[in-house]
């Protein structure tokens, strides 16, 4: 996406947020307070084409976010959050990072009742530090959302969003190949349906595809064969895993199921299993992530 | 001593007169319970008279249902027919109601406070409410045209006082009843001080209501 395109849409977008916040019957209504802690493993953290080369790990995730509704009009409401996020790795400690956002979500219901179809523009502006620095920058998630509950029992969304991110270069190390391994973006389509189990315990399904930049691990032994056969578009040296790491443009899809169980009115366990595949020219990459997790919202 | 006779006299036409007045009321215990679940709370007991009502007993006050901690409270009620229904938002926030019921359908947008005019529940029938900001909240509400009739509590009992003599059908419903009144109705002839037991059985349908808690779902209202 052109740089000078983003920029206008993320300011048309929370100009147009914050100009609906102007109008004389909107209202600030109840805060949000929503941590929650995530233990979550990967089988291949390093999304490593080739499965000798592929290394897992778990961690921990801990997330805050905290701010306010306004109450735009009848069925129009704006979620205005700061995020912090934090990651700590147990093996690949040079991953633990720290994340500072800025959340806008304005949602509209599009009639009356708890079966009206809603559509939900979103902009997220965030910085994540990294202790490997080079993995450190600015981030960008431009999106809408829409959905409806279907049945008492189901209810499904669709989403469409953009995401950007920047990192720091890192040493050239292939001669006509840049070393930006870390700015990357990509689109992403996916949707999701949410099933009642019991009142109380939801499962969830999730279908995603994305096309656009991913990031690869790549070691002394592939690095020929991943420069003969992709169309690498960064490569740099890796101190997390040891090799180096490398940019593609490819596309991938991914598949989740999750289990959300309401421990009480304002809180839940989550567990869910996810399995991405992603391609380049020739190569393929998969990961599978387990998560599990508690989520309050005040 | 005139006037002592004169108010013992009176005294007695007073209690006499309450005696009349009580001797001809009835009292109807009712026991509500879910098939094979034990007692049932929030079932509304009407005892309708086979003669009719008189237009004393068609006079309906004035109700309220009220919002709180983002619930309604009570979560059901039973009015007449031709109540005067006030929904008093106690939230610091605005609350949406509406109900698409064929019985009552109407829409009170974003308020807080007492909305400046009641709403007339002129129709017999079941009204389910619900509140736009708040999609987990629900209410349901009986509107019956007698004025005889009670919500049972946790040990699923309802008590009908003062009910004038007379022969009844006596119905219980529940927001989640599967069979429809008619069929669970039971005739009862009440006499003079009688203090008659009835006991209900309901069927129950499952509800599905998404409990009031975040997920990862990808969006929400």
């Amino acid at each position: 996406m052109q740089p000078v395109f983003k920029v206008l849409s993320v300011i048309a977008l929370v100009g147009a947020m914050l100009g609906a916040s102007n109008r004389a019957s909107a209202e600030w209504v109840e805060w949000v307070f929503a941590p929650g802690i995530d233990y979550r493993y990967e089988d291949n953290l390093n999304l490593s084409s080739f499965d000798a080369d592929e290394r897992s790990d778990d961690a921990m995730d801990i997330n805050v976010h905290a701010g306010r509704y306004l109450q735009i009009g009848e069925r129009t409401r704006l979620r205005l959050t700061a995020g912090f996020e934090a990651g700590f790795f147990d093996t690949y400690k040079l991953l633990n990072n720290v994340a500072f956002s800025a959340n806008a979500v304005v949602t509209h219901k599009l009639g009356l009742g708890k079966n009206a179809a809603w559509i939900s523009p979103y902009v997220v502006l965030g910085y994540r530090e990294v202790r490997d620095d080079i993995r450190s920058g600015m981030f960008m998630d431009l999106g809408i959302t829409t959905g409806k509950r279907l049945t008492d029992r189901f209810d499904m969304t669709a989403s469409l969003a953009y995401r950007e991110s920047e990192g720091k270069d890192g040493v050239q190390i292939v001669p006509g190949i840049g070393a930006d391994v870390f700015d990357q973006d990509r689109w992403l389509v996916s949707v999701q349906g949410n099933f009642l189990i019991t009142n109380r315990l939801i499962l969830q399904g999730d279908l995603s595809h994305y096309e656009g930049d991913f990031v690869s691990a790549c070691t002394k032994g592939n690095v020929g064969t991943v420069l003969a056969v992709e169309d690498v578009r960064a490569i740099t040296l890796d101190d997390v895993f040891s090799g180096c790491v490398y940019r593609l443009n490819g596309s991938g899809n991914s598949g989740a199921l999750s289990l959300s169980y309401a421990t009480g009115r304002h809180s839940s366990i989550n567990a869910s299993v996810t399995y991405l595949k992603g391609k380049g020219d020739e190569l393929e990459y998969d990961n599978t992530v387990l998560q599990v997790g508690f989520l309050y919202n005040y | 001593m005139t006037s002592i006779k004169s108010a013992l006299t009176l005294a007695g036409a007073v209690v006499l007169l309450f005696f009349a007045v009580s001797s001809s009321a009835a009292t109807l215990h009712a026991t509500v319970t879910a098939d094979g679940k034990g007692q049932l709370v929030n079932a509304v007991v009407y005892a309708i008279p086979k003669t009719g009502l008189s237009a004393a007993q068609k006079e309906a006050a004035k109700k309220a249902i009220n919002q709180i901690d983002k619930e309604f409270v009570p979560s059901v009620s039973v009015f007449q027919t031709g109540t005067d229904v006030e929904f008093p938002n106690q939230d610091n926030i605005r609350h949406h109601v509406y109900s698409f019921s064929d019985a009552k359908t109407f829409e009170i947008p974003l308020y807080k406070g007492v909305p400046a005019d009641p709403v007339k529940f002129d129709q017999p029938g079941v009204v389910n409410l619900g509140c736009n900001i708040h999609d987990w909240m629900t209410a349901h509400v009986l509107i019956t045209d007698t004025p005889y009739f009670g919500i049972s509590n946790t040990e699923g009992n309802v008590v009908l006082n003062d009910l004038p003599v007379g022969d009844y059908n006596v119905y219980v419903w529940h927001p989640q009843q599967s069979a429809d009144t008619e069929s669970t109705s039971q005739q009862v002839v009440l006499h003079e001080n009688d203090d008659v037991s009835l006991s209900f059985t309901v069927q129950e349908k499952k509800q599905w209501v998404p409990f009031r808690a975040p997920t990862r779902a990808s969006g929400s209202y």
